[in-house]
């Protein structure tokens, strides 16, 4: 088996990546559309492990740390978000967030 | 700071920190807004006074700062600079003493003319803005700041004349001096943006310094767009259509816009800009005819009005022609006699003005002189002074209007050495509209005041005006004479010595501009030619009105004249169609094509745009990627108008989240090909 | 390590914390008293902007080599104080000072969560000031994610109201992807280069941490497709926060949905931070000569499409909220202007007219605030007669509105002036410039619009607006600033000249030699 390189990390993080745009674009459902943002998230994250490793210093880990954080505040918000979006409209889909429109 | 400048900022601002205090405390305090813009206009009046009287000490002066200097690069190596200011000179001093004397009459005058308005506050508000500016204007020693107050009187004259907008006619009147003025508003600007190319600034001693940056074919098409926008401001034909409508403004505001001010802003235009526009003598020509047609015109029109306010507005237009008419002639005297006549008659003509207010006030808002009569007795002030000012009009002896008629006769028959001939039929011309202003003005006078009153029940309740308004009567009919002596040799000199300054430039480059001396054989002729032309037009004008309107067989004798001139009398009754030309030409013309782009935006795009609506309802029903894939292609196709474009972009914001997501993911990605495809390239 | 630069952030962060803590102290009917702390956060951070141990040269010059000074770092080089971070602190500490006065008087009626908005605003701010700081990319994302996050919360911050939940999840689902492309693009970078830092630090003659401004100009790094797509996603990532094409659909929605004095803040600060580094990025790759030739065409692109986008959405807008909205769209067009054309006349204007839009836009939403708390509505129908209602606010919006259309004599106009001008610099760049003056004389016509109403139409509410104190000092503020702005605009122009010229964007007459 051949080695793995850094060239197979990037094309699985683009894949990844691509996988949570293509749910981000499609999906109706918020949190199924949050998950997905998650996705692209780690997509990147996987690539700045891999860089990180290709050019042997921290400093992509590091990023991907803060990645990590950042986005589990974003989460926190987003699900607070839904949460009384549910509440006003009664619904978690995106389709009930169209009032504000023109 | 030195002295004059300081009191000419002083003079300028404070009319406007009246408008602004009037703002602020109208809403609450009512009853003082008169006093504040009669306190502050007295004290820019005061300055004026200091600064004509300390004109020896002061001189010339020019008071400029930097509005800001920045390295753009791309103009020239030199940083960008612009600098503002304002410039102190007589032409100035003399015409601020005009303005802030006016203004402040009319300010006091409106506290009893306008008592018990709606509108008061207002009124005064805006009446502070306009006068502030007329200052800025005067004031400013560049065309730019020339030009912002330009623009700024025009919509304050819009509010002024538009002062009664419930009424149909006051609103359509203010309509049309805006958009009239406009037009003429164009030919200045194109003329302004032709000086900025050539001499790449627009400050008066820049633009005076490199006149001969100027190719010589652009020298007349320059000076034709100055006098375009002045043509428009100050009322020439065809342009002057706007001033008689204007009636429709209160009276007080006819004395300040029509006498004083607004009208004036063209002359002093021209006045100012005398360096430049005196290199062609075409254009100085033209001027003149323009400003002689006008003249006649305006007088013949003026004979056939009832309306008391109407005669005094065709007499304005009338007036003004003979200012251009002097000021398109091109020499020393030329250049005096304009800008001096501009300053006795916004002196007879305020006074004119304000006595039609006090006799219009005094018989219960009644304008038309047929109902009149008699009322000397009833208003002897207002009667006495707005004889005076009649005699002034007239040209008679030693009356202010006597000495500027006098001296734009003569400097016509003087000539420059150019087109002599056509000076010499413009001065016979003018001096038939002489004539007929003498004649025109008194039928107005012995209609209004003498004679039996014609209605009993107006001359019963007649009644002279109070303090308020007769000052301002009483002291510019006393201007009405005084104005003719003496203060203007020294602000408006016409020796060769005292042109420094402001016509210094022009001897350098003006082939047309002639100099005539104190022992001038040319200018002693043409003196005394003038002097015997205006005496006899003037008493000529004012006998024939004595008769037709006094005595017993000037009736019938008004008959025969007007049986004999016959489809004339009827023309000039109909202000010779100019207005119905113009609604025809312009208005008719403009009316089509809103129209016609009124129909093509409802019938087609309105069309075009729902039918699009549809197919993207219906698409976007079965998929969003349809929905925007179609929107956005219309959007790329709509780059002709741009309300629809706003409309389609409105309908590709559908607020669904998922729209612009797709929308979002979509453009980058096109962003990126686009990008990548025009880095490849 | 350096902390005395970290003054202000530290101060803003405390003053948030204790604005916290202050409110769990409270008793329910007191709270009301709590802007007062919040509002002095802002200024005593502005007042520590101006201590002298702040004024550290931003550059220092080694073997005639203009170099980033060590001592105006800190954080091991992560925190960079120069001239333009200084003066957009202080602009936010203005922005964020005069939206606390705005907002007193909606949250009293909202009657709950005081303390939380008070502190949200300021971490908020602290996260704006890391923005203007930002000296790598993992500083720059995570001080634009403080900023983000918290405009999440605080545009949703009316949970009863539908409309502005919907507002906080569009902002989040929009800001979300962007953010996540922005990463992608900084992977790139960090793929390309090996660095996430904009400059090396040098520790006693030996550099321990290469740097990407470093990396460009020695031609160590050299020009590629990966890094001009890392290089573009990250443009348009920034792009979303001030509100550029095509991640700007967020914004009219956003305005219309959000309290009126988060949209206030949003419209300022967090657009402001997004330009801030969009500068700094563009500064580091300015370095490389033909990255700038391609990342030239591609802002040009942006800017007209933005342009265009903002001005033609605004014309059919019916709700002041939302015409404000397009608006800011079109004006951050105008500052793209600025920063395509990126030479120091443009930067210069750019930093101009950021300033100027702080006070710009803050007066017209405190006016729209002030008005439609007496008409609850935000229809520009609701503005009809507004100058013989209140003169002064109309007076303040009309002046406000002016200035955003770029008329004399209002600050605004030299800020438009500026950023127009600096793109006649390059035959390339000329095209932009006549897109720009077309854009001005669509804006007039939906700015006037709005003007012809407040003076030309009957009202249709007869209800007259009570003015605050607080929202007096706010317009008085604004108003001052824009009007001694546009007569006396030389101090900031030069200053903004001044930073312009320490930012060192490589020296390049492009497209034939400038006259």
């Amino acid at each position: 088996m051949a080695d793995i390189t850094t060239s197979h990390y990037i094309v699985l993080s683009a894949l990844i990546f691509a996988v949570g745009l293509f749910g981000v674009v499609t999906r109706k459902n918020t949190v199924i559309i949050l998950m997905s943002l998650e996705l692209m998230l780690n997509g990147t994250n996987l690539a700045f492990v891999a860089f990180s490793r290709h050019w042997g210093n921290l400093q992509g880990q590091v990023f991907t740390f803060f990645v990590i954080a950042v986005a589990a505040a974003e989460a926190a918000v987003a699900l607070a978000i839904i949460i009384a979006l549910n509440r006003v409209r009664k619904g978690v889909t995106l389709d009930e967030a169209t009032e504000l429109k023109g | 700071m030195e002295t004059g400048p300081l009191l000419a900022v002083v003079c300028l601002f404070m009319p406007m920190l009246s408008a602004l205090l009037i703002a602020v405390l109208g809403g609450r305090m009512p009853k003082i807004c008169d006093l504040i813009g009669i306190g502050t206009m007295g004290v820019s009046l005061l300055c004026a006074i200091v600064l004509g009287l300390g004109h020896a000490t002061y001189g010339a002066q020019t008071w400029e700062f930097t509005w800001i200097t920045m390295d753009v690069g791309w103009v020239t190596s030199e940083p960008l600079s612009w600098t503002l200011g304002i410039t102190v000179d007589g032409l100035t001093t003399a015409l601020l003493l005009v303005v802030t004397l006016v203004s402040f009459l009319v300010h006091l005058f409106s506290k009893g003319y306008m008592h018990g308005d709606d509108r008061y506050v207002d009124f005064y508000r805006w009446l502070g803005l306009f006068t502030f500016s007329m200052l800025g204007l005067i004031l400013s020693d560049n065309l730019l700041t020339l030009f912002v107050f330009w623009e700024v009187m025009g919509l304050a004259s819009y509010k002024l004349i538009g002062h009664y907008f419930f009424k149909q006619s006051a609103f359509m009147a203010c309509k049309k001096a805006f958009m009239t003025t406009r037009v003429g508003d164009i030919g200045m600007f194109l003329a302004l943006l032709a000086i900025y190319l050539y001499t790449d600034s627009l400050q008066f001693k820049e633009i005076f310094a490199n006149l001969d940056m100027i190719p010589v074919g652009a020298q007349f098409w320059i000076a034709m767009g100055l006098f375009m926008g002045a043509a428009g401001k100050s009322a020439q034909f065809p342009l002057h259509i706007w001033l008689p409508d204007a009636m429709e403004g209160p009276t007080p505001v006819s004395a300040l816009i029509h006498a004083a001010t607004m009208v004036a802003a063209g002359v002093y235009l021209v006045g100012r800009m005398y360096t430049l526009i005196v290199l062609s003598p075409g254009a100085l020509v033209i001027i003149s005819i323009i400003g002689c047609f006008t003249a006649l015109m305006a007088a013949s029109i003026a004979f056939t009005r009832t309306d008391i306010k109407q005669v005094l507005a065709y007499s304005t237009v009338s007036q003004l022609g003979f200012m251009f008419t002097a000021l398109g002639v091109g020499s020393n005297i030329a250049w005096k006699a304009g800008l001096f006549h501009l300053a006795t008659h916004a002196m007879f003509k305020a006074c004119l003005f304000l006595g039609s207010g006090s006799v219009i006030h005094g018989c219960h808002h009644l304008q038309d002189m047929t109902k009149m009569g008699g009322l000397r007795k009833k208003m002897p002030i207002t009667a006495m002074t707005y004889l005076v000012a009649c005699l002034a009009i007239a040209g008679f002896p030693f009356t202010a209007g006597f000495w500027s008629k006098d001296m734009i006769l003569q400097a016509l028959w003087a000539g420059n050495g150019h087109f002599d001939d056509v000076y010499k039929i413009i001065y016979v011309v003018l001096a038939l509209a002489a004539a007929m202003t003498a004649a025109y003005m008194f039928r107005s006078y012995f209609l209004t005041f003498e004679g039996k009153p014609r209605d009993q029940h107006v001359h019963d309740h007649a009644h002279e005006s109070p303090w308020t308004m007769t000052t301002g009567l009483i002291v510019l009919a006393t201007m009405a004479i005084a104005a003719g002596y003496k203060w203007h040799d020294a602000l408006l000199p016409n020796s060769p010595g005292g042109l420094e300054g402001v016509l210094s430039p022009i001897a350098t480059f003006a082939k047309t501009f002639v100099i005539h001396g104190e022992g001038n054989e040319v200018a002693h002729h043409a003196h005394t030619i003038a002097l015997y032309t205006s005496l006899t037009v003037a008493f000529g004008g004012m006998i024939l009105a004595g008769v037709w309107y006094m005595t017993a067989f000037g009736v019938g004798l008004r008959q025969k004249m007007r049986a004999m001139i016959g489809p004339l009398y009827g023309w000039a009754s109909g202000k010779f169609f100019i207005d119905e030309f113009v609604q025809m030409v312009f208005i008719n013309t403009s009316i089509f094509f809103a129209e016609l782009t009124s129909w093509i935006d409802s019938a087609l795009l309105d069309g075009f745009v729902d039918g699009t609506g549809s197919v993207t309802m219906k698409t976007g029903a079965a998929s969003g990627v349809a929905d925007d894939a179609i929107v956005d292609g219309a959007v790329t196709l709509a780059g002709n108008s741009a309300w629809w474009g706003g409309a389609l972009l409105g309908r590709f914001q559908s607020g669904r989240i998922r729209n612009y997501l797709f929308g979002a993911v979509a453009s980058v990605a096109l962003f990126a090909v686009v990008m990548l495809y025009i880095v490849a390239r | 390590m350096n902390l005395t630069l970290l003054l202000p952030e530290i101060i803003v962060i405390v003053g948030g914390l204790a604005v916290m803590l202050r409110d769990l102290w409270l008793p329910a009917d007191r709270k009301d008293g709590l802007w007062a702390w919040a509002l002095a956060v802002p200024l005593i951070a502005l007042a520590a902007t101006f201590l002298p141990q702040l004024d550290v040269a931003a550059r220092i010059s080694v073997d005639g080599a203009m170099i980033v000074n060590p001592e105006a770092t800190a954080l091991s080089g992560s925190f960079y104080l120069d001239g333009m971070s200084m003066l957009l602190k202080r602009a936010f500490c203005v922005a964020a000072a005069l939206v606390i006065l705005m907002s007193r008087e909606y949250l009293s009626e909202l009657n709950r969560g005081q303390g939380e908005f008070w502190s949200l605003a300021l971490f908020a701010l602290s996260g704006m000031f890391f923005c203007a700081s930002a000296n790598d990319f993992m500083s720059l994302f995570v001080a634009l994610e403080v900023v983000t996050v918290s405009f999440f919360v605080l545009v949703a911050f009316k949970r009863s109201s539908g409309t502005s939940i919907e507002a906080g999840l569009k902002l989040l689902v929009m800001g979300s992807l962007s953010a996540a492309l922005m990463l992608y693009g900084i992977a790139f970078v960090y793929g390309a280069s090996g660095t996430v830092f904009f400059d090396q630090v040098v520790v006693n003659g030996e550099v321990t941490r290469t740097g990407l401004r470093d990396l460009l100009a020695t031609g160590q790094l050299v020009y590629s497709t990966e890094l001009l797509i890392g290089v573009m996603l990250i443009f348009l990532g920034l792009g979303f926060k001030t509100s550029a094409v095509p991640l700007h659909v967020w914004v009219p929605d956003v305005y219309q949905g959000a309290p009126t004095p988060v949209t206030a803040y949003l419209s300022v600060g967090s657009k402001l931070a997004g330009f801030v580094l969009m500068l700094r990025v563009l500064e580091v790759f300015s370095r490389s000569g033909p990255m700038v030739d391609s990342l030239t065409p591609f802002l040009a692109l942006v800017a007209a499409v933005t342009l265009f986008y903002g001005n033609l959405g605004a014309l059919p807008q019916s709700n002041i909220k939302r015409l404000l909205g397009y608006s800011s769209i079109g004006q951050c067009g105008y500052i793209l202007l600025g920063i395509a054309s990126a030479w120091t006349v443009g930067i210069s204007g750019t930093l101009f007219y950021m300033t100027a839009y702080v006070v710009t836009n803050l007066a017209a939403f405190a006016v729209v605030i002030l008005v439609s708390r007496a008409t609850n509505s935000h229809e520009i129908d609701d503005y009809s007669g507004l100058g013989r209602k209140n003169p002064l606010l109309a007076a303040a919006l009309t002046v406000a509105l002016l200035s955003l259309a770029g008329v004399p004599p209002f600050i605004g106009f030299f800020g438009k002036f500026m950023l127009i001008g600096s793109t006649f610099g390059s035959d390339e760049l000329r095209w932009l410039g006549l897109v720009g003056m077309v854009n001005v004389v669509i804006a007039l016509y939906y700015y006037l619009c709005v003007i012809k109403r407040i003076y030309m139409r009957e009202e249709r509410h007869p209800a007259k607006s009570v003015v605050p104190l607080r929202l007096k000092v706010v317009l008085a503020i604004s108003m001052a600033a824009l009007v001694i702005g546009g007569i006396a605009p030389q101090f900031l122009a030069d200053k903004t000249a001044e930073i312009a010229e320490e930012l060192q964007f490589a020296p390049r007459p492009r497209g034939g030699e400038h006259r």
